[in-house]
């Protein structure tokens, strides 16, 4: 009994220590495996270069057969890739906290969608028999690549949301917080401190509007985000990035008005 | 006439005796005393020196590796002022608290993570097959 009391009492440190947010070493995981699969597509991309030019130069039949082997592995590596790069953004919506259950089910669908698009593209490729073959089976995924790039940045866009919503809820609770501590004590406050206090809370309510105002134009801009070209799609992917800044900077502003209002507080005059 | 005076037994000789005597007998105490003084003295000298070079690699080079951003706006606290008597309240000292982790939050906080950029991928096959 004391030698099993013992036991625990030795390894019950180690269970303290072992990592608790297992769901964050998941996205890690997820993106080791996404850089992996992308320098395994260099790799299988320069050799298929290298066999085209070869075959390009020379049109033997050793070079078109060489050609074919290295364009077919190239494909599927591809596929691979652009797999393993959803499966990380999908785990990064798994571990993301601000999103609503809702907001997160809609872009994990869209991944769902394109993950499906891939699987059923890689199914083509085992059966490419010939050079044109695989042009055509390219122009499959390069006819669907723009909606592939929109779900993509829609979803990066909805991440960055999440973690201004994480953040503007920290917000909400430091504010509360503060805005309880100065009506608690309103009573001992001279009128003029009250007037300065209730202007620093008038401040900090109009940074957490202006905040929830620019999200809002987020979610709208995002929704919207498509394009005739990948140029113009990207752009519009840049206007709304600049956004998300912006709505950070407001909590930025917002929170050192409550450090502000906290000095105030603390000294009597 | 007698000689009356006593005889004078010769000095030198005993000193002579005496000088090649004592540095049989009496250097290796002499040796064995010194060596632990030198021995401290040499500890002393290199502690010193140690302590100099540390020194001048404080003033020298500061400390460049890790640099302190503070997340929040410099506020000075004027200790000459009387404090309130909510400021030792711990409702106002966890309200500071929650202020100051969300400060830090929102400093550290990438909107634009750049390991989320998609793969740059040129589609074309670039294959004439005619």
């Amino acid at each position: 009994m004391r030698v099993k009391l013992a036991l625990i009492v030795l390894l019950l440190p180690f269970c303290l220590v072992l990592p608790k947010e297992p769901v964050f070493a998941s996205s890690q995981t997820a993106y080791k495996d996404y850089l992996f699969q992308f320098d395994d597509y260099r790799t299988k991309l320069n050799n298929f270069k290298v066999s085209k030019t070869e075959y390009l130069k020379y049109k033997t039949l050793l070079s078109e057969t060489t050609a074919l082997d290295t364009v077919k592995s190239m494909l599927a590596q591809r596929d691979q890739l652009l797999r393993s790069y959803l499966l990380f953004l999908n785990e990064k919506l798994n571990e993301n906290t601000g999103l609503s259950p809702s907001e997160k089910n809609l872009y994990q669908t869209l991944i769902q969608n394109e993950v499906k698009f891939l699987e059923t593209h890689a199914q083509l490729i085992p059966s490419i028999g010939s050079l044109t073959d695989a042009t055509n089976v390219s122009k499959q995924l390069e006819s669907h690549y723009l909606v592939l790039e929109v779900s993509i940045r829609q979803t990066i866009i909805a991440l960055g949301i999440g973690d201004l919503m994480k953040l503007n809820a920290q917000f909400t609770t430091s504010f509360t917080s503060l805005r309880d501590l100065t009506k608690t004590n309103a009573g001992s406050m001279t009128p003029e401190k009250q007037s300065t206090i209730d202007r620093w809370v008038l401040q900090i309510t109009n940074k957490q509007n202006l905040f929830q105002q620019k999200v809002e134009q987020i979610n709208t801009a995002n929704a919207q985000i498509k394009g005739n070209s990948e140029q113009e799609m990207n752009m519009l992917f840049v206007g709304v990035q600049k956004n998300l800044g912006e709505a950070k900077q407001y909590l930025i502003e917002g929170s050192s008005y409550m450090q502000e209002l906290v000095n105030l507080l603390r000294y009597q005059h | 006439m007698e000689n009356t005076q006593p005889s004078i037994e010769p000095i030198t000789p005993q000193i002579q005796q005496t000088q090649n005597s004592q540095p049989v007998v009496e250097s290796p105490r002499k040796k064995s005393a010194l060596v632990p003084i030198l021995l401290g003295l040499a500890v002393l000298i290199l502690g010193g020196i140690f302590g100099l070079l540390v020194q001048q690699k404080g003033t020298i080079q500061p400390s460049s590796q890790t640099q302190v951003i503070s997340p929040t706006p410099t506020i000075t606290v004027n200790t000459n002022k009387p404090l309130s008597a909510i400021a030792t309240t711990s409702a106002f000292m966890q309200t500071e608290t929650t202020i100051t982790s969300l400060s830090s939050a929102a400093a550290i906080l990438n909107v634009s993570d750049t390991t989320l950029n998609p793969p740059t991928l040129d589609l074309s096959l670039g294959l004439d097959t005619k």
